[in-house]
């Protein structure tokens, strides 16, 4: 071996070994998504716009829990695209909690504030919100939409989108930077009582005839904490009267 | 050591005259020397991952018997398959002394690192203790001059090799002469050096004969080896003169001691000293006087056995990185959600954040570790002020954990972001300091009190771990002797007793005083409840009292309890009364301890024959929702409806909407609770569907409210909106004031944290945090009257629903 090719080798095994050492180069940030393209590829993360027009009607069933208060029930929800939906909760030494939207009424019933019909924005939201454009964000309900930063939610980087509907309200996505899918909104739920800023975070998706499906909502409002957990799913069970509202709340309506 | 120097020995050996042992000698050297550092793939596990592995198995002593057979064979393969197949004609290398050199320079490799603060695992996988050195820096530019020179005597004979080995030079020139802090003489000395190096290659000449070309490499070998040598021992006597000067300061008995190398400066040295208290940092240099510099303030040493500590210690990584730690220091920070724990070792301190640089490990409130990884920030090095050479208590961590816990929820939480208008930050500098200096929990507790008391607020309180539960005192059983006791007057007065209840059936009345049961008396068990939350009576709500003494008549039904009363003829008497579970049920709502609840309704006539609904209920649950719709039904009709709120404590404050929509026939707001993010308004649901689901009207005769100073937060939400908005009447005493809704935390000393997490005001806007609600007609308890009419707020009410048959019902 020459001399040369002796030190060429002394010098490649001095700077080999070094090499794990270098620190990595940095990387630019990247420039934020169109808000757009970021719907399109959420709706195609969830199955697709036809996987959740098909049904005629989406029967989702699981536990509802408050960790914080150590409640835990169930739920049942029926949704009817484009014409409304009926949730039914049951939480131990709370009772039976219900609200409902048949197309045209409104209303709740639980043991706190009894039967009530709703009115006014909380009417026209919980209208806008049982629309299938709605699931969909699509520009008929969705009238603007921008990508505002880029976030972190649970460590998984997602795009934080900014909507204003129809009705005027605002809300925030976020929008997995992997997956695409929707892994947090934070909304603003109107009622009577006032405005309530709400946060709910999506994750556990599974497949349900053809819909990926979020199995696990963690919702936080005015720092309570509320777990809703799916366990199964079926379509095509339910019609309208499903969605009828019950005894007192018609009562209320008779007059 | 770094890989350059590695190379540079294995080269230098070469030099020396082993390269003519046999074929392929230099490049064994060469891989050998550097090969224990194959452990360099541990750090794709992570940087923890590796740190606990490094200098271990691959630098210990059975790799060493290991890697030079693995070296020696590699090296043969390659000489028999290949090297030889290109050039037959070539000397075959011999295994014996190609085994020889490879053991030479693989065993060079620990030596060399062992000489570092790093530290080597000589005895892995046997024994995991560190040794270390502390003689050399891990980058010595002295060994690369002087290895360098050896490798370059023998190794330099072409133009080619010429220019590599300027271009190396030049690049290990880069860091000595550029990077600030050296002193100039070793610029100077690392400049005289290299041209030193030169001038002996060109002295030696081109071609010497082997003997005379190993000359010169030796020499610098030997220099080298010296230079070491020189460095191990004045390493040993710094530290004895660092330990000398360290005990003349007073800085407590040394436990450890490290005078570690500093880059290129031969007679300075980084001093650490630790003792049980602090790790006592400074510079060292042999031409100083002192030799060392002392750093203005210690690094506190805290209480590994702290449980916030231990928990942060327990995550996989932080063990980790404690297996390689020589110095671990620690800060721990609380916040709302746990603590943050910050390990760093003295020796690496500003090394970055990660790696070397320390480990940062998240500890939830429940005391596990969850998430770890880089510090995030640099480390501060502490001032004198910051950090006072008074060494912290062994509790020191924890109650700065406690006092952050509060301050921290209490700055997230608290309704009002101008926090009151208190300089919120300036009340952690002044008593975050006392907090951490406190002498024991009371003195804590003492410091935490007076930052909740500059809010001004109720519902704010520390509650002492394992303090009494007011209303555990005594059996703690559901069995009741069925009478109300009331601390009036320094008196223990029966306010109410309950109809046919034990105490009824063993001849007690409204307006007997309570001396003594079981022969303790009634001043005996207040001082002694008292005693057990640290004698901060001033810091008791007024309905404490009263529900101690409650819960000291409570115990197991069927259970016997002698009772001394003073009666109504001012003589003692002693029953015996039997206890009874009470009317209603026991329900559980999530994790709230159970509840008792009890929705009573009787009929009472007016004078003049009209009927009245009295309703009761003894707390704001939704399991009491359908009773008392029921009993509103049944009253519907009635002249009036008298509520009594007595001694009800509250419950969930949404309720008041369907209650009060009993009442209430438009959507009337009783009140605002409002938070730091918003406001909710309680409006009122008219309850127009009855019991039997036909279509009714709420009632809409006059209605009479029932308070007494046990009556708080949501009954005083409800009592309060319903007279604001001019629904019903008020009578009693004033209640309880403390309405605002509160919240518990465990705090990381065991104590338990109340804070207020909203504000609520009634309808007219005034608030009632405080100061109660007022009663339109003020009844207060006093003996005479309770002897003289039993229920004199109940007599109160019906007087007003006598004298006012006609009022109309109100909206």
């Amino acid at each position: 071996m020459k001399p040369t090719a002796r030190l060429s080798s002394l010098l490649a095994t001095a700077l080999l070994l070094v090499a794990p050492a270098l620190p990595a180069a940095a990387q630019d940030a990247p420039d934020l998504p169109d808000a757009d393209e970021l719907i399109a590829q959420y709706v195609e993360a969830i199955g697709g716009r036809d996987a959740h027009a098909d049904p005629a009607s989406i029967r989702t069933s699981g536990t509802m829990s408050i960790p914080g208060m150590g409640l835990e029930g169930e739920f049942e929800l029926i949704q009817i695209p484009d014409v409304g939906s009926r949730m039914n909760s049951s939480l131990p030494g709370l009772g039976e909690i219900m609200a409902g939207f048949d197309g045209e009424v409104g209303w709740s019933l639980n043991p706190m504030a009894g039967p009530q019909l709703m009115e006014g924005v909380e009417l026209e939201h919980m209208h806008e919100r049982s629309l299938l454009a709605a699931t969909l964000r699509d520009p008929e309900v969705v009238l603007e939409r921008e990508t505002v930063e880029e976030v972190e939610v649970d460590g998984q980087p997602c795009y934080r989108v900014r909507l204003v509907w129809a009705s005027g309200r605002q809300s925030f996505d976020c929008y997995s930077t992997e997956t695409g899918r929707l892994v947090r909104s934070e909304d603003v739920q109107v009622s009577e009582m006032g405005e309530v800023p709400t946060v709910t975070d999506f994750s556990d998706y599974r497949e349900f005839h053809g819909m990926m499906l979020p199995t696990r909502m963690v919702q936080r409002t005015m720092g309570m904490e509320q777990v809703l957990e799916i366990t199964s799913v079926a379509v095509d069970d339910a019609d309208a009267d499903d969605l009828a509202p019950p005894a007192p709340i018609r009562t209320l309506l008779e007059g | 050591m770094d890989p350059v120097t590695h190379t540079l020995f294995g080269g230098a050996l070469a030099a020396g005259g082993l390269r003519r042992t046999t074929a392929l000698a230099t490049p064994a050297l060469i891989v050998a020397a550097n090969a224990p550092d194959v452990d360099v793939v541990t750090l794709a596990a992570g940087p923890y991952t590796s740190l606990a592995l490094r200098r271990g198995l691959t630098h210990g002593i059975p790799a060493l018997l290991v890697l030079p057979f693995v070296v020696a064979g590699a090296f043969l393969l390659w000489d028999r398959w290949i090297r030889l197949r290109r050039r037959p004609d070539a000397p075959p290398a011999r295994a014996g002394p190609l085994l020889g050199l490879a053991a030479l320079g693989v065993w060079s490799h620990p030596v060399l690192d062992w000489l570092n603060t790093y530290g080597m695992r000589w005895l892995l996988p046997f024994d995991g203790r560190w040794s270390y050195g502390d003689a050399v820096f891990i980058v010595d530019p002295w060994l690369w001059l002087l290895l360098g020179g050896a490798a370059f005597m023998a190794y330099s004979a072409t133009r080619r090799a010429h220019i590599l080995w300027g271009a190396l030079a030049l690049a290990l020139s880069l860091p000595v002469l550029l990077v600030e802090g050296l002193p100039r003489w070793v610029r100077a000395g690392w400049v005289v050096g290299l041209v030193g190096v030169v001038l002996l290659r060109r002295h030696r000449g081109p071609a010497p004969e082997p003997a005379k070309a190993a000359r010169a490499p030796r020499l610098l070998l030997a220099l080298a080896a010296l230079y070491v040598v020189a460095m191990v021992a004045q390493t040993h006597a710094a530290q004895g003169v660092a330990v000398q000067e360290a005990e003349a300061r007073g800085l407590g008995p040394v436990t450890d001691v490290m005078v570690g190398p500093v880059p290129a400066d031969p007679l300075g040295g980084q001093v650490i000293v630790e003792t049980d208290e602090a790790y006592w940092t400074g510079d060292f240099h042999w031409g100083a006087s002192p030799r060392v510099a002392w750093a203005d303030a210690p690094l506190p040493r805290l209480d590994r056995t702290d449980r916030v500590i231990q928990a942060a210690e327990r995550h996989p990584e932080a063990v980790r990185y404690l297996t390689w730690a020589r110095f671990p220091f620690h800060q721990v920070d609380g916040d709302g959600d746990g603590w943050r724990v910050r390990i760093r070792d003295v020796r690496y301190l500003g090394r970055g954040t990660g790696g070397l640089g320390g480990i940062q490990v998240q500890v939830s409130p429940e005391l596990e570790p969850m998430e770890a990884g880089p510090i995030a920030g640099a480390f501060l090095r502490p001032t004198t002020a910051a950090a006072s050479p008074t060494i912290p208590t062994a509790d020191s961590a924890l109650y700065a954990a406690t006092f952050d816990t509060v301050w921290i929820r209490i700055g997230d939480t608290y309704y009002d972001p101008d926090m009151a208008g208190l300089d919120w930050d300036g009340l952690r500098d002044e008593l975050r300091p006392r907090a951490a200096q406190a002498e024991d929990d009371e003195a804590l507790r003492r410091v935490l009190r007076d930052l909740l008391a500059r809010l001004g607020d109720s519902h704010f309180a520390i509650l002492p771990a394992g303090s009494p539960d007011p209303e555990g005192v005594g059996g703690g059983g559901v069995g009741t002797p069925g009478m109300e006791v009331r601390w009036v007057d320094e008196r223990a007065l029966l306010t109410r007793i309950q109809e046919d209840g034990p105490a009824h059936r063993a001849g007690l009345r409204p307006g007997h005083l309570l001396l003594a049961m079981d022969d303790t008396p009634v001043e005996e068990v207040l001082e002694e409840f008292l005693a057990g939350l640290g004698g901060e009576d001033d810091a008791l709500p007024p309905y404490w009292t009263d529900a101690l003494l409650a819960g000291w008549l409570r115990g197991d039904p069927g259970q016997e309890r002698t009772v001394t009363v003073l009666d109504e003829a001012d003589e003692a008497r002693q029953v015996t009364i039997r206890l009874e579970a009470p009317p209603g049920e026991t329900v559980r709502f999530g994790n709230l301890p159970p509840i008792h609840l009890e929705v009573g309704d009787r009929p009472l006539a007016l004078d003049d024959g009209r009927e009245v609904g009295l309703i009761s209920f003894t707390a704001w649950f939704p399991q009491i929702v359908s009773e008392v719709a029921a009993a509103v039904d049944r009253y519907r009709e009635s002249h009036g409806i008298v509520l009594d709120l007595r001694g009800n404590p509250g419950g969930i404050g949404g309720l008041v909407m369907g209650i009060g929509g009993h009442f209430l026939d438009e959507r009337v707001e009783l009140g605002t609770m409002r938070t730091r993010e918003t406001e909710l308004r309680f409006v009122v649901n008219p309850q127009r569907i009855g019991p039997d689901g036909r279509r009714v009207a709420p009632f809409q005769g006059p209605l009479a409210i029932l308070v007494d100073r046990g009556s708080g937060s949501t009954s005083e939400l409800f009592a309060g909106g319903m007279q604001a908005v001019d629904r019903a009447r008020v009578f009693g005493e004033t209640t309880a004031g403390e309405v605002l809704p509160a919240a518990l935390a465990q705090l990381p000393n065991g104590d338990r944290l109340m804070y207020v997490v909203a504000d609520f005001t009634a309808p007219d806007g005034s608030r009632l945090e405080g100061r109660g609600v007022a009663p339109d007609e003020s009844v207060q308890p006093s003996r005479a009257a309770l002897l003289r009419e039993g229920d004199p707020v109940l007599a109160r009410a019906l007087d007003w629903l006598q004298s006012n048959p006609n009022e109309e019902p109100r909206p």
